[in-house]
């Protein structure tokens, strides 16, 4: 069926394409005509010529042709490929075909294949978000809002950009938490990426929770590592050095509390941070808050 | 391809779910490590009776106190000098018996007084928690800017017999 699709899909792509031929030079004639027969890197390379090809470069039909070849070529071979050249031509060509196109009747059907190549930019992004591969992926994140912006610039991604830091903090945490000596870099970063959200959201339950559970554990972490030989007056520096970390969660758990205050995360917080304080009665209060929320359960 | 970009957004929430979860795992005590830290140093910078330097080191704990574990943590790694260190807890006054150290936790604050009635017979350090305990023990941790620090009655510890270095009373709020 699905093949079936395929070859009734191309029958009218031919169909449209072999129209308007009349008008084009031979370049263009001839990537057609090979795309007809399925030569793909022989129509590609035709059209490329076109593109380049003062008779054909201003000409709206040539980069029609030519996103549509390239299209086909990343569908068919290049859509495991994250950097795939063949999408960006697509995409490159369908966006000057959409600046230089006067027939607004072929608009709608381009626009739809522009979507979706810019979809796939931002689906890469989504898949290479790990440990591993997450410079791609910002890389690629940050393209799909640079294409995603001149395509529709009324669209609003917001929500997309939030997701999206909100996972890639969690991986930058990762990063530290796994190595917090070597790793330290990613300590800032966790805190710009929450950050970020932040300030494009203030109220924005995720990144405030995040971002105090992020110091509120710095400081934690920082006291459970202490070695058992420490003399009083290190110990003195780095009590100094949490509490001003333990400081530095309050504002932003509080924030998370006040957005929801029925999410045991946040009263469990709370009172964490709180009891790391030593301000044990503020904390016995987000306890009883706890367990309150709990006992309506 | 709405599936997919649908499969794609519902990742990324379960990613935010997960993140909810593991977070938690850093509930800790850390005012119960930091108490151990200082008592370790009490242990070194206090100098007990000659007769107390042989066998265990014995620090005493009554009543439930989460620094009972952070100190059997530390009682597996470290000694005190040559002496290994000893972890014992005392569900009421009675169970009390000879030790270095006794702490008195907030909860059995009412207790302090019986509490020093036992250890009368021997040199042992009272340590409690409590504002306004500095003069009934010998160490009072209080809390002040936020920070663990301690108070140490100069006269109790001479009492007991218990000579304190220089450099732990350069750190302490002195009673004397």
């Amino acid at each position: 069926m699905k093949y079936l699709l395929n070859i009734l899909s191309l029958v009218v792509v031919c169909t449209i394409l072999s129209v308007s031929l009349s008008a084009q030079n031979n370049y263009v004639k001839s990537a057609v005509v090979l795309y007809q027969n399925q030569k793909l890197d022989s129509a590609a390379i035709f059209i490329s010529k076109a593109i380049e090809d003062e008779e054909t470069s201003d000409k709206a039909s040539t980069y029609y042709y030519a996103g549509i070849i390239f299209k086909d070529i990343y569908n068919k071979r290049e859509k495991t490929d994250h950097e795939s050249p063949y999408r960006d031509q697509a995409i490159e060509s369908f966006t000057k075909f959409l600046q230089l196109n006067e027939d607004e009747k072929l608009v709608p059907a381009i626009e739809k294949s522009l979507t979706y190549l810019i979809n796939t930019v931002y689906n890469d992004a989504v898949v290479l978000l790990n440990k591993n591969t997450y410079k791609k992926s910002i890389e690629l994140f940050n393209k799909y809002k640079k294409l995603q912006g001149y395509n529709n610039p009324d669209a609003d991604i917001s929500k997309i950009d939030i997701q999206y830091h909100l996972v890639l903090g969690q991986v930058f945490s990762e990063l530290y938490e796994n190595d917090r000596e070597s790793n330290e870099t990613y300590y800032n970063k966790v805190v710009e990426t929450y950050q970020y959200i932040i300030d494009i959201d203030p109220e924005n339950w995720s990144a405030n929770y995040n971002l105090g559970i992020h110091y509120y554990n710095e400081a934690v972490n920082k006291i459970k590592d202490l070695d058992y030989d420490l003399d009083l007056i290190t110990l003195e520096l780095i009590q100094d050095e949490c509490v001003e970390i333990f400081k530095q969660a309050l504002p932003y758990m509080k924030k998370a509390y006040e957005l929801n205050p029925k999410r045991k995360e946040t009263l469990i917080g709370l009172s964490g941070i709180y009891f790391s304080l030593n301000e044990l009665e503020l904390s016995e209060e987000f306890t009883e808050k706890l367990k309150a929320l709990e006992g309506e359960k | 391809m709405l599936k997919k970009l649908q499969y794609i957004r519902f990742t990324l929430i379960c990613s935010l779910c997960f993140l909810l979860f593991t977070s938690f795992q850093n509930q800790y005590n850390t005012n119960a490590k930091i108490k151990s830290l200082f008592i370790y140093n009490f242990a070194k910078y206090i100098e007990w009776p000659n007769t107390y330097k042989k066998g265990n080191f014995i620090v005493g704990i009554l009543g439930d106190h989460p620094v009972y574990d952070e100190l059997q943590k530390m009682a597996q790694q470290k000694k005190v000098f040559d002496q290994k260190l000893e972890i014992v807890k005392f569900s009421s006054i009675d169970q009390i018996k000879k030790c270095h150290m006794l702490m008195v936790s907030s909860k059995m604050e009412s207790k302090v007084n019986e509490a020093n009635n036992k250890i009368k017979p021997y040199h042992t350090l009272l340590i409690t928690e409590k504002e306004g305990l500095g003069k009934s023990s010998d160490i009072n941790f209080v809390v002040v800017g936020n920070k663990q620090k301690f108070e140490l009655n100069k006269p109790n510890l001479t009492k007991r017999n218990l000579k304190v270095s220089n450099n732990l009373l350069s750190l302490a709020i002195v009673i004397e």
